[in-house]
């Protein structure tokens, strides 16, 4: 089996934004910043940061957000017209000939992950499924100047993404290879 | 950067397969052909000014329009016998069409011509590096190159590190990964900034510097290292001129010959300061007095190591008080550099003229390297040893008909060259220098001149000086007393508000030019990559290079014979490659179709593979040129002036003096760093921001809560300083009482002392994006300050009261 996976090594994250822009090039995804016109932002990744500690002693976090690929995603649950997929490979993706724009899934992803686009339809991260079904790897991993995302198989066992894997669940978040 | 075409448009771009790049791009490349490229805004069409001067109401008109006003006022002046009347604007040479035909243009037409820019970029911080290192080895070190791959701990100042840094070369890409792969090998990185700004957080440590106290720092450190005598001192002995004698009045102590001196141990007498490489029997002179015998009797001296100790001293004790809450975390940093030397570097970062006082503060982050004996050597700064001389690839007679007779051509930014009698040389070749030959522009003097009548036409491309320079009310003041203001961009900004006639320039990828960069790999080597930009796309709407506008005028005016036969796309970059004798191995048609020209090299320590280009021919921490040339020649206009004190040292800077008073201070945004991308819609979104909101005025949790002030209140900030009373670098006050508002962001991220803003993210222009209107005119809020001879703009430089206010 296979089980695709991203880890984004934030040891190795410069938060240059590269990902966000990548993202949106590679899917058409519309740019515009806020305005009458424009009251909504379209984005498959988003980021969260945040600071702990008081002054001086402070430090920053900064996180990348995508659809997480659930095992069991409530999106596929939620969805009234059976519009997102689950494939076997864990990638989930949206239908949109299927999808009817409810928002139902935006609502019921724990993420936040899932966006409902100028087109009226739902979108989020389905890792590139085209360039994967190619061979590519995601558009973000492509082209992370900082080689802080990476692209695996979670069922490649002994493989080095398994590794890097295995020591971010254990909590390490050591990931320089 | 490669691009794909598909029916003449760009669908897909690819970074080049070179080491460090590795086909990857930065975010702002696919920004680039978003939101300039193709932005819905973009400028396609010449346009002509129906309202009042800086309202932005425009209508098109013809290409013919504008070169014949442009040509009908430079015809005026030639007549007038005053060509130098119209002048050339430009901003970064990465920005705009060839410079290099620029200049020539303007050498032939005998216009004026600046890189007004420059001096806000990195003008001081180059005239600092020549100033101690000589210009053999300046550039290097003014971008931090560093053999990081072998550095134990890298201090950065400022700079919004990593996102500006230029440790590996001028971008971003290889940057990243150079210090990705430098912390894995284990070196440890800090930042002294009074931000912990956006990109640093993943940084080992934090240092939180008061604003304009960095000079005492260092200081501290020097003391330190030499309390402790963790100082390299066969680095200093063989390349430094720490050994040499300075007399009690603080001047050099030569010999007959005119020669300095140092001391030699063996003889108990002077010596002349061997060539850079030597040691001899020479000391370092600690702690001692020695006595010379001179013309007139014996002259008591100090080495000039022995007068930077008294000068730390002398500053810990008066104003080690400034930085108290990080005394003895600096204390123990220099300690741990001191004992991982030369493996360490302390970078100040890229970018000049935070305040009046950087010049010196410079020069003390260089004698702390050079007690570190970090210059050139395994896991220090790295001098990069192979660079070609391209030069200008101006045409020369019999070619065109000879335009250089009868005047004197000096070296120009970005290896220009540049009539010596330009506002911008002139008061640098005169004796004595007012400003050194190594600044880059020397802005104020074209501000003056427009107000004198001197300068009455402008031709702006690639900048926006309207608000990029400090005092900005001035310049917009003086702008507006112009004949005729041409601006070329491809975006609206304030200075098209300005303009007469706005040209729709091509873009960097519907024109041609040809680059060189060297820089450091993952693969620990050297590289050095030549390149053309070339037109992958023509260009778009009624765009046209700046060049072709130009060689329009010039044949309205007559002088077509020095432009008919020129290749611009191809024969000038050919012209350039036969000047470093690449040329025909390396065309540029060849490095179009077949990509960059790369070499790459093992890394190679030697200090002395070029001289070191001082006035003693050793790294100077005693400098004999500020000492010669200003602070005890009573001709200068610097004559004992502390800024220009041959000895580095802190020079305070004024201060906030109310509890709702701040230093207002800029850093630049990783994702968004420059003039370029101030209008660039696809990195204007607020989804990118991530929680740091790109038109907020942050400001300290604490002090905002102190003042009753809550996330997201409307403030106005009134600029109340610097006055030319608390700082006689101050030449323009115009901005003291300067309003405006803007939006807090409270942040614990944040010195106390500081409010802190993004650059350029505040604008005027009813023409740009609304969300560029959010922001504060940060320029608007700054008086003007010159720092003497490295002619340093104060662009950190501002004291501001902040008022809460009603929305």
């Amino acid at each position: 089996m296979t089980r695709y996976a991203l880890i984004f090594d934030l040891n190795r994250c410069v938060r240059c934004r590269t990902c966000y822009i990548a993202c949106k090039w590679e899917h058409g995804i519309p740019f515009h910043p806020r305005d009458e016109a424009h009251p909504r932002e379209y984005y498959r990744l988003r980021y969260v940061s945040w600071e702990w500690g008081s002054y001086p002693d402070v430090r920053r976090s900064h996180i990348p957000i995508i659809c997480m690929h659930c095992d069991d995603p409530p999106c596929i649950d939620f969805c009234p017209t059976q519009a997102i997929v689950k494939r076997e490979d864990g990638i989930v993706y949206v239908d949109k000939e299927r999808c009817n724009g409810c928002g139902v899934c935006v609502h019921v992803c724990p993420y936040g992950a899932l966006y409902i686009g100028p087109d009226g339809k739902a979108d989020g991260c389905d890792l590139c499924v085209d360039r994967v079904d190619s061979g590519l790897e995601p558009r973000c991993v492509e082209e992370c100047p900082a080689r802080a995302i990476i692209f695996g198989d979670l069922d490649d066992e002994g493989g080095v993404f398994i590794g890097l894997y295995s020591l971010g669940r254990r909590g390490h978040f050591s990931l320089m290879a | 950067m490669r691009v794909k075409v598909r029916d003449g448009r760009v669908v897909d771009i690819r970074g080049e397969e070179l080491p460090g790049w590795d086909g990857r791009l930065c975010g702002k490349a696919f920004a680039g052909i978003l939101g300039r490229v193709y932005a819905p805004d973009r400028i396609l069409q010449p346009l002509k000014r129906i309202g009042e001067r800086g309202e932005g109401r425009f209508i098109p008109c013809t290409w013919d329009e504008v070169i014949e006003a442009v040509a009908e006022r430079l015809r005026h002046y030639i007549q007038e016998g005053h060509p130098e009347s119209f002048e050339i604007w430009w901003g970064c040479p990465r920005q705009q069409d060839n410079m290099y035909f620029i200049h020539y243009w303007s050498a032939v037409m005998r216009t004026g011509i600046s890189y007004i820019h420059g001096q806000i970029c990195f003008g001081d911080h180059l005239v600092e590096k020549v100033v101690t290192f000589g210009g053999n080895h300046a550039s290097s070190l003014v971008h931090g190159v560093a053999d990081l791959l072998r550095t134990r701990i890298a201090v950065i100042a400022g700079q919004n590190f990593p996102g500006t840094t230029l440790f590996a070369s001028s971008c971003a890409v290889p940057t990243y990964a150079l210090v990705n792969e430098a912390r894995r090998r284990g070196c440890k990185f800090i930042v002294v900034d009074p931000k912990l700004s956006d990109t640093s957080p993943w940084c080992d440590e934090w240092i939180p510097i008061r604003p304009g106290c960095d000079a005492v720092m260092v200081m501290l450190m020097i003391k330190t290292l030499i309390d402790e005598a963790l100082i390299d001192e066969d680095f200093l002995l063989r390349y430094t001129n720490a050994p040499q004698l300075i007399g009690e009045d603080g001047k050099a102590v030569r010999d007959g010959e005119g020669r300095y001196l140092a001391w030699d141990e063996e003889s108990s007498a002077p010596t002349p300061l061997p060539p850079a490489g030597e040691r001899g029997g020479i000391t370092l002179g600690l702690g001692r007095i020695l006595e010379v015998e001179g013309v007139d009797g014996p002259v008591r001296c100090k080495t000039a190591l022995q007068l930077l100790y008294e000068e730390a001293e002398r500053t810990v004790k008066e104003h080690g008080w400034r930085i108290a809450e990080i005394k003895e975390r600096v204390i123990q940093l220099a300690l741990e550099l001191g004992a991982n030397r030369p493996s360490v570097v302390v970078y100040p970062g890229f970018t000049s003229g935070r305040y009046s006082n950087w010049f010196q503060t410079l020069r003390a982050y260089s004698a702390l390297n050079l007690l570190l004996g970090n210059i050139d050597r395994p896991g220090g700064f790295y001098i990069l040893k192979h660079i070609y001389n391209l030069g200008v690839g101006w045409p020369r007679p019999p070619e065109v008909p000879d335009y250089l007779e009868g005047r004197e051509f000096v070296p120009g930014p970005w290896g220009n060259l540049m009539d010596k009698r330009l506002i911008d040389k002139a008061p640098c070749y005169k004796t004595p220098r007012d400003f050194h030959p190594s600044t880059q522009a020397l802005p104020w003097l074209h501000f003056k001149a427009i107000e004198e009548g001197k300068i009455r036409a402008i031709l702006s491309t690639a900048e926006n000086s309207a608000v990029t320079q400090p005092d900005s009310k001035w310049v917009w003041e003086c702008l507006k007393k112009l004949d005729l203001i041409v601006v070329g961009d491809q975006l609206p900004k304030e200075f098209i508000d300005l303009a007469d006639y706005v040209i729709p320039e091509a873009s960097y990828i519907e024109r041609f030019h040809l680059y060189q960069r060297s820089y450091l790999g993952v693969d620990d080597r050297e590289h050095l990559i030549i390149y053309m930009r070339s037109a992958a796309i023509p260009p778009q709407g009624d765009s046209k290079p700046l060049s072709w506008f130009l060689i329009k005028v010039a044949e309205r005016l007559g002088m077509n014979r020095f432009f008919k036969d020129l290749d611009l796309e191809y024969g000038w970059w050919d012209r350039m490659l036969r000047e470093a004798g690449l040329y025909p191995r390396v065309t540029s048609r060849r490095l179009i179709e077949e990509g960059p020209y790369h070499e790459s090299h093992p890394l190679e320590y030697n200090v002395l593979f070029k001289p070191i280009g001082t006035r003693s021919g050793r790294f100077e921490i005693y400098s004999n040129e500020l000492s010669e040339e200003c602070y005890h020649n009573p001709k200068s206009r610097w004559f004992g002036n502390p800024h220009v004190h041959p000895i580095p040292r802190y020079i305070p800077i004024a201060e906030p003096r109310g509890r709702d008073e701040f230093y207002l201070i800029g850093g630049k945004a990783v994702w968004h760093q420059k003039s370029a991308t101030q209008h660039n819609r696809a990195l204007m979104e607020d989804a990118i921001e991530a929680g740091c909101p790109y038109t907020a005025i942050y400001i300290n949790a604490e002090r905002a809560r102190k003042l009753g002030l809550r996330d997201g209140d409307l403030v106005e900030l009134e600029c109340v300083g610097p006055r030319s009373e608390d700082d006689p670098c101050v030449i323009d006050e115009r901005a003291i009482g300067v309003r405006e508002r803007g939006r807090i962001r409270l942040t614990e991220a944040l010195h106390p002392d500081a409010l802190w803003i993004y650059f350029a993210a505040g604008h005027r222009s009813r023409l740009m994006l609304k969300k560029a209107g959010e922001g504060v005119v940060m320029n608007m809020l700054i008086p003007y300050s010159v720092s003497p001879y490295s002619g340093g703009c104060g662009k950190n430089y501002s004291i501001v009261k902040l008022r809460r206010v009603e929305d």
